[in-house]
């Protein structure tokens, strides 16, 4: 009985390593194909580690393009998407899970219908806009439009409905808190695992975020990280991967480690108002 | 003045406070959500290529799509999109996770965090490390191909492969994802369910089929509907790894859409194609609504 016991635990987790070597390998082999001189990429059969370690890739990625912008674009409008976000639409949330008022339910149900448009719908409109605002090449492009997420509005008002008791808000007011002041003070501390899961969610979406960049942006300076590897694979594909795994890994292995230190985060906000019982 | 000023406020701010919270969020919402829908509708009914006078066309763009071979194409991919992503998606998600809430199983967290990763990584940067994979002389897989005793695949050159290899990557994205909806939903099972029919004479299969199935219904539904409306809108996958190609075998309709407006500048008919991409998503959420609906009646 113990000894069959063992052969199924065997079993299960040979297969779920075996799904863990399919998940990391890809990156694994990015990362490692970044050292290798060039040619080892195509060596038959492929080598795992490279055999003479160099870092010419990278040395080629900087002196050659302006990686360091593009990553320098993408860490700014990231982050400048993440805060502003995350601010109006706790702002929102918070109005609509504590307060009543006129046109509160219209209001918030023109949201959530939002929440089935597809991007796509608006794309060319937001395209013909992003073109009379001047606004072609800019920050502003990629960060404005995104700024009034109705995931994000619906996300804070679900959590903040049951975080931040009532009893704190009349205290407070009692107190001579102002409204505002209740918000920062008493109801966003409150929420920090919703706003930290929003802000994961909105950090990877504008990372990633490929096609919308692809549109706005087509001076070489002004491209995000995924624009411009997209415009390296067009001039290296076939040819130099080396250049093109060093960019890649570069722009993979940061999100990664940053997940890995806020998973709990990340998963738990994921699953709120999915997997209700 | 000032103090009656200041008075007035103090009194009246509960009331008007609501007002100021949302008035930012509604303000970008009104010019970047709500307006260019609007627009979008007004353009879609138009032909502009982006200068000049819009010409105005009626349903014409609309009736043009049922008649261009193109975008049926593109939307019978799009269709098969859909259809593989959902049954790799559902199948190797749930048999994951099942695997992983399985009680004999250690370090449950290191596995759900390892299967994970890929769905924070760089859609381009993975497709470009995929094209390294799928290379038909030197890449990863036809390596384990040939050890199989296959022959080497031109997974990207090939038009009835094209697509197989565009699924590859979105399930190496996204089954790490959806399974960890799984184990939730599974986590939240009772044990004693089990327990009991065990007692009663249950197999595995058995407590599989009419214990878990069962139970974990919604959470099928929700990554069902889920996977379905993301696949919808296939774009960087495919546009990365194949551009489309060959012969168009793997062009999606947000492909279509995205040549239709920024290659052939023909926008009012690009808009008519969004709609058409609304029209799959609100068909899908009604579903969901409904079938949601009809659940919690029967509990």
């Amino acid at each position: 009985m113990s000894r069959k016991f063992s052969v199924s635990q065997i079993l299960l987790y040979l297969l779920l390593v075996a799904g863990a070597v399919f998940m990391v390998l890809p990156l694994f082999w990015c990362v490692s194909s970044s050292f290798k001189v060039s040619g080892e990429i195509f060596d038959y059969p492929p080598t795992l580690f490279p055999k003479q370690p160099t870092l010419d890739n990278y040395r080629e990625l900087f002196s050659k393009f302006p990686y360091e912008r593009w990553y320098l674009n993408s860490v700014l409008v990231t982050a400048l998407l993440t805060v502003l976000s995350v601010f109006f639409c706790s702002l929102a949330g918070f109005a609509f899970a504590k307060y009543r008022f006129a046109l509160q339910k219209p209001l918030f149900a023109l949201v959530l219908a939002a929440l089935i448009v597809p991007f796509q719908v608006i794309l060319i409109p937001l395209y013909v806009i992003t073109i009379k605002l001047g606004w072609m090449n800019t920050y502003y492009a990629l960060i404005v439009p995104f700024m009034a997420s109705p995931f994000g509005i619906f996300l804070m008002c679900q959590f903040m409905v049951g975080s931040v008791p009532n009893e704190v808000m009349e205290s407070a007011r009692i107190d001579g808190c102002s409204e505002f002041k209740i918000f920062s003070k008493f109801a966003l501390p409150l929420s920090r695992p919703a706003l930290g899961a929003f802000a994961i969610y909105q950090f990877v979406f504008s990372w990633n975020s490929f096609l919308w960049p692809l549109i706005v942006l087509n001076e070489t300076g002004k491209y995000t990280l995924p624009v411009g590897l997209q415009s390296l694979f067009g001039i290296f594909y076939l040819k130099e991967f080396g250049v093109l795994m060093a960019g890649s890994a570069l722009a993979i292995i940061p999100v990664v480690i940053l997940f890995v230190l806020m998973q709990e985060h990340f998963v738990s906000g994921l699953t709120v108002g999915a997997v209700k019982e | 003045m000032l103090e009656s000023i200041m008075h007035w406020w103090e009194k009246k701010q509960y009331r008007i406070a609501p007002y100021l919270f949302i008035s930012p969020f509604y303000i970008l919402f009104a010019i970047f959500m709500v307006y260019p829908i609007c627009f979008g509708i007004y353009l879609s009914l138009h032909e502009w290529s982006g200068i000049g006078e819009m010409a105005y066309v009626g349903l014409e763009n609309y009736l043009n799509l049922f008649k261009d071979g193109d975008f049926y194409l593109a939307f019978s991919n799009t269709l098969w999109y859909m259809g593989a992503s959902l049954i790799v998606n559902l199948v190797f998600s749930l048999i994951l996770a099942v695997l992983l809430n399985s009680a004999l199983v250690k370090c449950k967290k290191l596995f759900r965090t390892i299967y994970f990763i890929p769905i924070v990584t760089s859609v381009v940067a993975a497709a470009i490390v995929f094209t390294l994979f799928y290379d038909r002389d030197y890449g990863l897989f036809n390596l384990l191909f040939v050890a199989m005793g296959g022959k080497p695949l031109d997974w990207l050159g090939d038009t009835s492969l094209s697509k197989f290899a565009v699924i590859g990557l979105i399930a190496w994205r996204w089954v790490g994802f959806n399974m960890v909806y799984f184990l939730a939903g599974l986590q939240s099972i009772p044990k004693s369910l089990y327990e009991a029919a065990l007692v009663d004479g249950a197999n595995s299969l058995q407590c599989f089929l009419k214990i878990t199935i069962p139970l974990l219904r919604p959470v099928i539904l929700f990554v069902m509907v889920t996977t379905l409306i993301g696949s919808i809108q296939i774009f960087d996958e495919p546009y990365v790894l194949t551009g489309g190609g060959p012969a168009d075998s793997s062009m999606s309709v947000v492909i279509y859409l995205f040549r239709t407006g920024m290659e052939y500048l023909n926008l009012g008919y690009a808009a008519a194609i969004g709609f058409v991409l609304f029209g799959m998503t609100f068909v899908l959420s009604w579903i969901q609504l409904n079938l949601m609906g009809a659940f919690e009646r029967k509990e």
